[in-house]
């Protein structure tokens, strides 16, 4: 889909952009910037583990790729900052916050939601400060932010291979899951194939520029955590 | 053609800066222009209080009765900074009608 209208941005590292598309929906959009660039790594684990999240059916919005049009850019100084091209995206969900922290831990939704977030952070070894919570009522709890996993934005071959065992790496996550959902969510993990998770991967694009070295390795990375979980 | 958009805010306090969503103005350079303005305005009520809703909802549609043209909307968003605020304009390549709805 292609980027027709800027909505917002967002203040962190990434800085995030909320664009509405040419499908009438608004995206999460992390793209290329040449000031950063980090950024091409970081969008990689963003779209490959919000894939994965779905496979283990954690609560991950829609994942796409967005073409942000030159043309967008050169009109809106808000993003002047980004490349032109495919960037990874996810379904914008309204009224979410990060600053809220793990809580409305008794609904069913969100117990079940913690089980497959605990399976997908041990699997992608999250570093997790906080899950985003839908701020409305219910408080649902979203996961929309996966630059953090497999160490973070500077992560290398070298680097994955150094990080510890798969572990509980956010254990407040495991003192509210629902087993049931957590068992569920390991058997998706034990499903995946190895030509399933190259197709994952499939889905980084040659334009972010990140060696076919490093995509190797995480997909070994991925291949050998799925295999120990 | 890119076009733009600019959405009316009602601020009822300049202070706590505050403020709630009530309509948007699209446009492009070619002079098209559309908009789109809330029906209903108990929520804006609630936020703004009874006796200030008269007031902001006849300059909200105040903005309409003057001959609008990209220039005039543009100095809008930086010269309103009383209790209705245009915010500023943001880029699109969408066209005007479909911005707006």
């Amino acid at each position: 889909m292609t980027a027709e209208t800027f909505v917002r941005n967002w203040a962190s590292y990434s800085t995030p952009v909320a664009l509405r598309c040419d499908d009438g929906e608004t995206y999460v959009v992390k793209g290329l910037q040449p000031a950063k660039p980090a950024m091409a790594h970081a969008i990689v684990l963003e779209q490959v583990l919000a894939r994965l999240g779905r496979i283990v059916g954690a609560p991950v919005p829609e994942v796409v790729l967005v073409d942000v049009p030159q043309a967008l850019i050169d009109v809106e100084p808000e993003i002047a900052f980004m490349s032109a091209g495919l960037a990874h995206g996810l379904g914008l969900v309204d009224n979410c916050s990060d600053k809220i922290g793990i809580e409305a831990v008794t609904s069913d939704r969100n117990r079940q939601a913690y089980g497959r977030l605990a399976v997908l952070d041990g699997w992608g070894h999250a570093w997790r400060p906080a899950a985003d919570q839908d701020a409305g009522r219910g408080r649902g709890v979203w996961s929309v932010d996966h630059g953090l996993f497999a160490g973070g934005k500077n992560w290398t071959a070298a680097s994955l291979a150094g990080l510890p065992s798969p572990a509980a790496p956010f254990p407040d996550l495991f003192a509210h899951a629902d087993q049931d959902a957590l068992d569920d969510a390991l058997l998706k993990v034990h499903a995946v194939t190895d030509d399933a998770l190259a197709g994952v991967i499939g889905w980084v694009r040659p334009s972010w520029g990140v060696p076919t070295e490093d995509l190797v390795a995480l997909a070994k990375f991925l291949a050998g955590r799925r295999d120990t979980l | 053609m890119p076009s733009y958009y600019t959405i009316i805010q009602v601020v009822p306090d300049p202070l706590t800066d505050e403020r709630i969503n009530v309509g948007v103005i699209a446009f492009d350079d070619d002079g098209h222009i559309e908009h789109r303005v809330l029906n209903n305005w108990n929520r804006v009520k609630a936020f703004a209080g009874a006796a200030n809703v008269n007031p902001v909802t006849t300059s909200v549609h105040g903005i309409f009765d003057e001959a609008l043209t990209p220039d005039v909307i543009r100095s809008m968003t930086t010269e309103w900074r009383h209790s209705v605020q245009l915010t500023t304009p943001r880029g699109s390549l969408a066209n005007v009608k479909s911005l707006a709805a």
